[in-house]
């Protein structure tokens, strides 16, 4: 990795250019409200079709990693959250934008990212090669189980509603039934049709779920509010007795960070919010909420040191553990690539790319985010009517451009009024589609098992990692259900105590 | 506004109406294999149980359990535009689909829902042509961007 030889194959400065583009393009996306890193990679996916492998995958990872800081912009700026990974950044990075500071918490942002950015990169450089000769001795009924705790992880740390979050889950893995049996060829759930042979594609429901029902809400939503920048002092430079204060805080972070990344399901998201909460809870951080520089970058450097994380396991093991990284995982399969066990063998000098150019997209994001922060946080002052038509275009190309056929800009039409629904009920939209996203995988190393069991399903238990992970899968069910079950018994002897 | 406890038990009627089509079909093919372990309809089977227990679960609270006596609302927006939005969404895709000029329908679609969401320009000469020049800029950008750097054809 660190040769002269991998390097010379590995740099040019038109990867490094498409690094920058991506970053912008990244900042932008995360700054949008209701986007996100998914939306960003289906709508930057075109645009790599004809690219060579390294700069293609390097610029969509640039991108993942600039949406992660690019979120934080509209919610200290607007008091929006850009994306669901901003959404703690907004508890203490707007009452600082409030109080007349919105620079100075832009600055501690980008900081807290770049330094969580970094630290995910170096995890991803350092932890590769021994994770994947540990991944050589995975036994199928492990690899299963693995996937299972990424799906259920779902239900046990998001979860507003068990039932419905289950509901979301398996529905999703029903979907990714559709299309060929990958063991015997032959056609499931087609409806006798040629086009449904070929399955569902994840980008679908990404464009779906996500960007049309987010033109959708905002077609419909109230076209007389103009979002306004509450204070144009927006020079990201900070002191340096801020940057100690917030040091140990963003590095604690970036380390939970990358431990989320590689658990499978967990994402940005959970994570930000996961190690926010968590450090409220300490005594030293009582004035959280109320503009504290470590409550920004806490968040911040967690959710950028998850892409270095969420990496590992999809290179190594050939799971996508996020939406960001299952529609990234469609750009790897538009390149002929398929990742997993041994793709570090048969791919060295990309991987080894991707690692590098990871760190120049954190530094790329530390110089552009420095200088573009303001330009990005006045473009969002840009009017929803504007906004919503510009996305359905980008989107209706994203769906078309990946196949060529029309019957999935329909779908992702149908999808975007299903999600529009889906995620006002409590459905959870991120586990249907990681459902979607893990099924064929899932399934494969569940057959895999049992075909070499011949049907004894002991095989789930036979192993002592397994019998740990199965444990950790239960508990993931466990816990939301006994939370929820205290909460109906405490609702309950309210209402009791009410009456009485 | 809409109940949320009525669309939720639609929602979950309309779940296991999917589910049971998943699960007949699964049944269907796994009960003539002998080997049922290898058959690739064994997985199908179990997720669509699970989704018919989750469902029938959901029902539950809203009939009988904690959603009981529940009469919280959820409101998407305005109800009223909604099927403009999409009506604006299909005829695009129409006029696409019809007359294969992507560029062209992209940029009366674009053109003509920016003319509609602009709803603090009173002047509609004003709106239109505002919505013209937006559209216009913006899908050239796109054409030049896609069809001619990226040469993908729409």
């Amino acid at each position: 990795m660190f040769s002269l030889e991998t390097l010379s194959a590995i740099f040019s400065w038109q990867t490094v250019l498409f690094v920058a583009v991506g970053v912008t393009f990244g900042l932008f996306v995360g700054a949008v409200p209701g986007l996100g890193a998914s939306v960003g990679l289906v709508l930057l996916l075109p645009v790599t079709y004809k690219m060579e492998t390294l700069p293609a995958i390097a610029m969509l990872i640039a991108l993942y990693m600039g949406c992660e800081y690019g979120g934080s912009i509209t919610s200290i700026t607007l008091g929006i959250p850009g994306s669901s990974a901003a959404i703690p950044t907004l508890y203490d990075g707007r009452p600082m934008a409030e109080n007349g500071e919105p620079g100075r918490a832009l600055g501690i942002s980008l900081t807290a990212s770049t330094i969580g950015g970094l630290i995910g990169a170096f995890s991803l450089m350092f932890l590769l090669v021994p994770l994947s000769n540990l991944a050589y001795k995975l036994t199928d009924p492990e690899i299963f189980m693995i996937c299972l705790l990424g799906l259920l992880s779902v239900v046990g740390f998001t979860s507003k509603s068990v039932p419905k979050t289950v509901m979301s889950i398996a529905f999703g893995m029903l979907f990714g039934q559709v299309g060929l049996d990958s063991f015997t060829g032959e056609p499931r759930f087609t409806l006798k049709t040629v086009a449904l042979q070929s399955g569902f594609k994840v980008t679908l429901f990404v464009i779906g779920l996500y960007a049309v029902s987010q033109v959708i809400s905002l077609s419909i939503g109230d076209l007389t509010e103009r979002r306004q920048i509450s204070n144009k002092k927006l020079n990201t430079h900070i002191s340096m007795a801020d940057f100690k204060r917030i040091l140990f805080t963003a590095l604690a972070g970036a380390s939970i960070g990358i431990v989320f990344g590689i658990i499978p399901g967990l994402g940005a998201a959970t994570a930000a919010m996961f190690v926010y909460t968590m450090f409220k809870r300490f005594k030293f951080n009582s004035n959280f909420g109320t503009g504290e520089p470590r409550g920004i970058a806490c968040c911040e450097a967690t959710n950028n040191a998850v892409v270095g994380g969420a990496l590992i396991p999809y290179l190594v093991l050939g799971i996508p553990g996020s939406n960001a990284i299952a529609t990234l995982s469609a750009g790897f399969t538009m390149h002929g690539l398929a990742t997993g066990v041994g793709f570090l063998n048969t791919n060295p000098t990309l991987v080894y790319g991707l690692s590098w150019f990871l760190l120049i997209a954190v530094i790329l994001m530390f110089v552009i985010g420095k200088y573009t922060t303001s330009l990005w946080a006045r473009f969002l002052v840009v009017p929803d009517y504007i906004l919503a038509p510009l996305i359905l275009t980008l989107s209706f190309i994203g769906a078309y451009g990946l196949r060529n056929l029309y019957w999935e800009v329909w779908a992702a039409l149908i999808f975007g009024v299903v999600g529009l629904f889906a995620s006002k009920l409590d459905y959870s939209t991120s586990g249907f589609t990681l459902g979607f996203i893990l099924s064929p995988l899932i399934e494969n190393y569940f057959r895999r098992s049992l075909i070499l069991s011949k049907g004894d399903f002991t095989i789930f238990v036979r192993s002592p990692f397994c019998i740990v992970m199965l444990i950790l899968n239960i508990l993931m069910i466990a816990l939301p259900v006994r939370s929820a079950i205290q909460k109906r018994r405490a609702a309950a002897s309210g209402n009791v105590e009410e009456k009485k | 506004m809409i109940n949320k406890k009525k669309a939720s038990i639609v929602s979950e009627l309309l779940i296991l109406v999917i589910a049971g089509y998943f699960l007949y079909n699964s049944l269907f093919v796994l009960k003539w294999q002998k080997q049922w372990y290898r058959s690739g309809s064994l997985f199908p089977a179990i997720i669509s149980v699970v989704v018919i227990g989750a469902a029938l679960a959901g029902l539950y609270q809203d009939l009988f359990g904690a959603n009981k006596g529940s009469k919280k609302t959820f409101s998407i927006g305005s109800l009223k535009r909604l099927p403009i939005i999409l009506g604006i969404m299909v005829l695009e895709l129409i006029v696409w689909q019809m007359l294969g000029y992507f560029y062209l329908s992209m940029f009366v679609g674009t053109a003509v829902m920016i003319a509609m969401m602009n709803v603090l320009e009173r002047n509609w000469t004003k709106r239109i042509g505002f919505a013209v020049v937006i559209s216009g800029v913006f899908i050239g950008f796109v054409y030049v961007l896609f069809d001619m750097i990226c040469q993908i054809s729409m």
